[in-house]
């Protein structure tokens, strides 16, 4: 009954949805049929248009990764300069995406070097937040144990800390993923002009001609790539400390 | 099944290809570019504040039909998208000339972006008011409802000061789908000839458009600038941009079927309401390209009248005559 339940509550989703939408214009609200079709008759640009949106969302989150991770092993090598750029981490996260996406433009150029950007800002706090956390989790008795036998900075870094620190990371990273792709599209509303298409393009352009099952059909496309993105981190946790962390992969 | 794409997402991927002025997407000269001067033609990278539609047709039609290569200019075309920032792109050294709208050079020099309007492809607005057929005729007539607009622009602000709008007439944001307006026959939004019009035809509406010079907002849009002061190129490059322009006027199919591969959303159909609806705002009375101290000026008092330039400011510095 479990695995059945998500497929009834999807069933129900889409005829509530098809009824709703015999009462509303198709412009305002097509239905399941319609987004099918529209799928069926734009896949291959809206294949593209997925394809180039998850090339900036990887970069972006790939991109934060590096920093992210940097930047928390930096902390954890140092408290002072933890608190003297933490709060300045924090601001990453406070940052009006929609705002800076125009200086983004003037800064990088149209396409792709805005959206991977939009991306990177926003993955990152998520991932330094689980790598700094999680840096810091392992046993202290752990850490005196391995002190005692003469382990240097770095040794306790990649023998304990790091390892250690995994399932927090990976909880970052399941964040981080989703956001990934929010902050690509986000990115392509105000930096994409077409050269390369992306969804946030083929969202902004369908929308603009009232073709609004394309629009769904968009995203749709944006969820589908969120999710199989996401399930690839579910995959990768569960590769590597799957078997040895209960709490993995919740 | 092929995908076309996929070498080029690789390249992208593997940082072969920067932005825009490295795809090839832009139009490419044509074979004449062989019968360039001597000399190693110019490099021109021309931001554009739009995606590419038919308001920039003489561009691509002065790269496709090698104008711009006769004139010694190695051009290429960066599409814009909503909000573009081609002036600032250009003064930030990320293009050589911009395109803009008059009311957006002045405000924008008066903030100290070093840029001058030298060429205006529409001597009409095309900017206005669509009305679903049989509401309001002229912007007098319009004394209530909602009007989806880009809120604090100048031409809301003028509209509002002007027709005393305030506390009558609603105003929305405008988010640039125009599903709202076919869902709602009461509807009043904003809309670019070459644009809404066309496609709110194309989805089967009635509609009308009420010209924003009708209501005395007229300023030049599509306008060529460059940075301030103008580089010693530019003079040659506005006199190849007329006789581009004047090619497509009189013939556009060859540029419009560039804008056709480039822009997907352009189906025939919509592009030949595009192109009817836009030659008299090219053109209007003084013909393609016409600039005169008067308009501009006319432009600059406005956005002082209506408090978004300093008192006293003047469009004196902010054009020039390079034909």
């Amino acid at each position: 009954m479990t695995r059945v339940a998500p497929v009834l509550a999807f069933v129900a989703f889409l005829a509530l949805w098809a009824a709703l939408a015999t009462t509303l214009s198709e412009v305002l609200l097509p239905g399941p049929a319609d987004v099918a079709r529209a799928v069926a008759r734009e896949w291959a640009r809206l294949l593209e248009a997925t394809a180039w949106t998850a090339a900036a969302a990887l970069a972006g989150l790939g991109i934060a990764f590096v920093g992210a991770m940097t930047g928390a092993i930096a902390f954890q090598w140092s408290r002072r300069l933890e608190a003297a750029l933490y709060p300045y981490a924090l601001l990453l996260q406070t940052v009006p995406i929609v705002a800076i996406a125009p200086l983004l433009v003037v800064w990088l150029g149209y396409g792709l070097p805005v959206s991977t950007a939009t991306a990177a800002i926003v993955c990152f706090f998520p991932i330094l937040t689980g790598a700094s956390v999680g840096l810091r989790a392992c046993d202290p008795e752990h850490v005196d144990l391995l002190r005692l036998y003469g382990a240097g900075w770095w040794q306790e870094l990649f023998k304990l800390r790091l390892p250690w620190s995994l399932p927090y990371l990976f909880s970052g990273l399941r964040t981080a993923v989703g956001l990934a792709v929010i902050g690509a599209i986000v990115g392509e509303f105000v930096g994409s002009n077409g050269q390369p298409p992306t969804l946030g393009y083929l969202v902004l352009r369908s929308a603009r001609s009232a073709d609004t099952a394309v629009t769904f059909a968009a995203i749709a496309a944006s969820t589908g790539l969120a999710l199989v993105c996401f399930g690839a981190v579910r995959l990768l946790e569960a590769r590597t400390i799957g078997r040895w962390h209960a709490g993995a992969a919740p | 099944m092929t995908l076309p794409f996929v070498p080029s997402l690789l390249m992208a991927l593997a940082g072969c290809t920067g932005g825009p002025a490295a795809t090839p997407d832009a139009a490419s000269p044509a074979p004449e570019a062989a019968e360039a001067p001597a000399a190693a033609p110019i490099p021109v990278r021309l931001a554009l504040n739009w995606f590419p539609e038919p308001e920039f047709g003489g561009f691509y039609q002065g790269v496709l039909d090698g104008t711009y290569a006769k004139a010694g200019f190695d051009v290429t075309i960066l599409p814009g998208g909503p909000g573009a920032p081609s002036l600032e792109l250009m003064v930030a050294g990320n293009a050589d000339a911009a395109i803009t709208v008059a009311d957006d050079l002045l405000l924008k020099r008066s903030k100290g972006v070093a840029a001058v309007g030298a060429w205006p492809a529409f001597q009409l607005a095309p900017n206005g008011l669509m009305v679903h057929a049989g509401g309001p005729s002229s912007f007098d007539q319009i004394t209530g409802g909602t009007v989806a607009i880009e809120l604090g622009s100048p031409f809301q602000t003028f509209l509002w000061k002007t027709y005393a709008w305030d506390g009558k007439v609603q105003a929305v944001p405008y988010g640039g789908a125009i599903g709202p307006f076919l869902a709602d026959a009461t509807l009043i939004q904003q809309a670019y000839i070459t644009a809404e019009p066309c496609l709110a035809k194309a989805r089967g509406a009635e509609v009308q458009f009420l010209k924003a010079s009708d209501a005395g907002w007229n300023p030049y849009a599509t306008v060529l600038a460059f940075a301030d002061p103008p580089p010693a190129w530019a003079k040659d490059f506005v006199v190849a941009t007329q006789t581009a322009w004047e090619a497509y006027v009189a013939d556009p199919a060859k540029a419009n079927a560039e804008l056709v591969r480039l822009n997907d959303q352009l189906q025939p159909d919509l592009m030949d309401c595009i192109v009817q609806a836009q030659t008299p705002f090219l053109t209007g009375s003084e013909g393609l390209g016409h600039q005169s101290e008067a308009r501009w000026e006319k432009m600059a008092a406005s956005l002082v009248d209506l408090g978004l330039l300093p008192a006293g400011s003047t469009a004196k510095g902010a054009w020039v005559e390079l034909r």
